[in-house]
């Protein structure tokens, strides 16, 4: 993997790639920063040397960089204006929260796309430690129903956790 | 506390058929461990067979504890909050406002008091249930100034009324902090009540356990409380007083003698397990509380004896201090697959 051609490509495209971040974020810092990652991706996906259009695959990778980065921020925000609906006494130090933000967008990531029902009664179970009764009670479906859910849905978390994809 | 450590990279993936068994396994089981004492012996000798039958179904099997542990994550402190927002499917705005924002899950019915809990109950709480998980020790603020402390694995129930401090112990084990002395009397009276009885705190630190087999222990290291069984048998006593020092078990008819108070029983709450001429499977359930996985002990070995002060925390090296100091093997077929046998 030749670091010229990285190097290259960084001065003649990095300029345009943080102007082009900067009007979807509206800060300079958090286009440094996600410009910063697109590189490091360019780095490791050793497509560089080769590349004939660097812009548009720059731009592929700012993409995915950027759906990263709003799911983080919607993460963030729920869980800091639940905070402030908190008292203050019980408010978590900033690392806490910086841990407690990760693990969420984890969880986020492992849920994404489950379907709603699923999600619903695997929440229940893994937050709340409900039963499959309580949960076909609370659901108004039947104890069969929550089974399948349940199954379902760990099934779904299983497979992403362990990066395997569907038959 | 949580000493889980990741699907070991050594292992076979899983296949996509041995993760659907293994989920198919978890649904079985309803949120019981397979290898607890509620789990029914028919399906975890069936879940154990399924596992030794390939090493993709440990390696599934392995992905399933994986994603609970993921949740897990989510105990604690502070965290308690995040699990009301990860409720929301926070990528559709639409939806979020339908639902009517954190909390307010109105697609599952209002009404439960446990849907909108509190993250973690306020001291004054009317009515709240507080709830820990693995390896997860919490203590909870109770009104007028007491405190309780909650084991691994313990759900309680807080219910104040303007003439008492009520804690029901559904499952676990509670320390509780009272004061004495002062104005003891201006105090509400604070009980713990399990399916066996109350446990009525007269200024002092004691712990009481469902030990899970119809049976609640009391032990005592700092002022007495006084035990009263549900339905006491005829010609038994309706109360008994427990003093300091002093441990005891009860059911619901009548409490059993007292012995001297173990204390392993007050040292959880520092993080720490103390043995003092414990047996090993006894050990080894206690420490089963705090690390994820199976740990399993062969009844060749069950009866031996340990002492010794041990950290909570470090569950790994708790496990290399038995292989060291008695005659055991501590077998480790996965990270979180322990098996305590003859050496």
């Amino acid at each position: 993997m030749s670091s010229d051609s990285v190097q290259q490509i960084y001065r003649e495209h990095h300029g345009w790639l943080h102007g082009w971040l900067w009007r979807r974020l509206g800060t300079s810092h958090e286009a440094e920063d996600l410009a910063h990652d697109a590189f490091v991706r360019l780095i490791g996906s050793g497509e560089a040397p080769g590349l004939r259009e660097p812009r548009a695959f720059l731009a592929t990778l700012a993409h995915g960089l950027l759906a990263n980065h709003w799911r983080r921020r919607a993460v963030e925000k729920a869980y800091l204006d639940a905070l402030a609906a908190q008292p203050a006494a019980l408010a978590p130090s900033p690392e806490e929260r910086a841990l407690v933000i990760e693990a969420l967008c984890e969880l986020d990531a492992m849920l994404d796309r489950l379907p709603p029902k699923a999600r619903q009664a695997f929440l229940l179970a893994q937050l709340d430690g409900l039963t499959q009764a309580e949960i076909a009670a609370q659901l108004g479906v039947s104890d069969r129903m929550v089974r399948k859910y349940l199954a379902q849905a760990m099934l779904h978390c299983a497979m992403f956790k362990a990066g395997v994809a569907a038959p | 506390m949580n000493t889980f450590t990741p699907p070991d990279a050594a292992q076979p993936r899983p296949d996509h058929a041995s993760l659907q068994q293994a989920a198919e396994w978890f649904a079985t089981f309803d949120g019981r461990r397979p290898d607890g004492q509620d789990a029914a012996p028919a399906d975890r000798a069936a879940w154990q067979r399924w596992l030794e039958q390939d090493p993709r179904h440990r390696a599934a099997w392995a992905h399933v504890e994986a994603v609970s542990a993921d949740f897990g994550r989510l105990s604690g402190s502070g965290r308690a909050t995040a699990r009301g927002v990860i409720r929301q499917p926070l990528l559709n705005p639409a939806r979020r406002r339908a639902l009517g924002g954190l909390g307010a899950v109105a697609v599952l019915g209002a009404g439960s008091w446990w849907l909108t809990r509190p993250a973690w109950p306020e001291a004054d709480a009317t009515l709240a249930r507080a709830r820990t998980g693995l390896g997860e020790v919490r203590v909870l603020a109770l009104a007028d100034g007491a405190q309780a402390w909650l084991n691994a694995h313990t759900a309680v129930v807080v219910e104040n009324t303007p003439a008492l401090r009520l804690l029901r112990l559904e499952r676990g084990e509670v320390f509780i902090a009272s004061h004495h002395g002062g104005d003891a009397a201006a105090r509400r009276p604070l009980v713990v009540e399990t399916p066996q009885g109350r446990v009525q705190a007269l200024g002092t630190r004691f712990s009481v356990r469902a030990t899970g087999d119809g049976q609640t222990q009391v032990a005592v290291f700092d002022g007495a409380v006084r035990l009263t069984p549900r339905a006491p048998a005829a010609g038994a006593q309706p109360a008994s007083t427990l003093q300091a020092g002093e441990q005891a078990s009860f059911d619901a008819e009548q409490v059993a003698a007292a012995g001297p108070s173990r204390p392993a029983r007050e040292a959880w709450v520092r993080g720490t397990l103390i043995a003092e001429n414990m047996r090993l499977d006894e050990f080894l359930q206690e420490l089963s509380q705090h690390r994820r996985g199976h740990l399993g002990c062969d009844p060749a070995v069950a009866g031996l004896r340990i002492d010794g002060v041990f950290p909570l925390a470090d569950t790994d090296a708790v496990l290399r201090m038995l292989a060291e100091t008695l005659p055991v093997r501590v077998a480790q077929t996965t990270p979180w697959w322990v098996d305590v046998g003859p050496r």
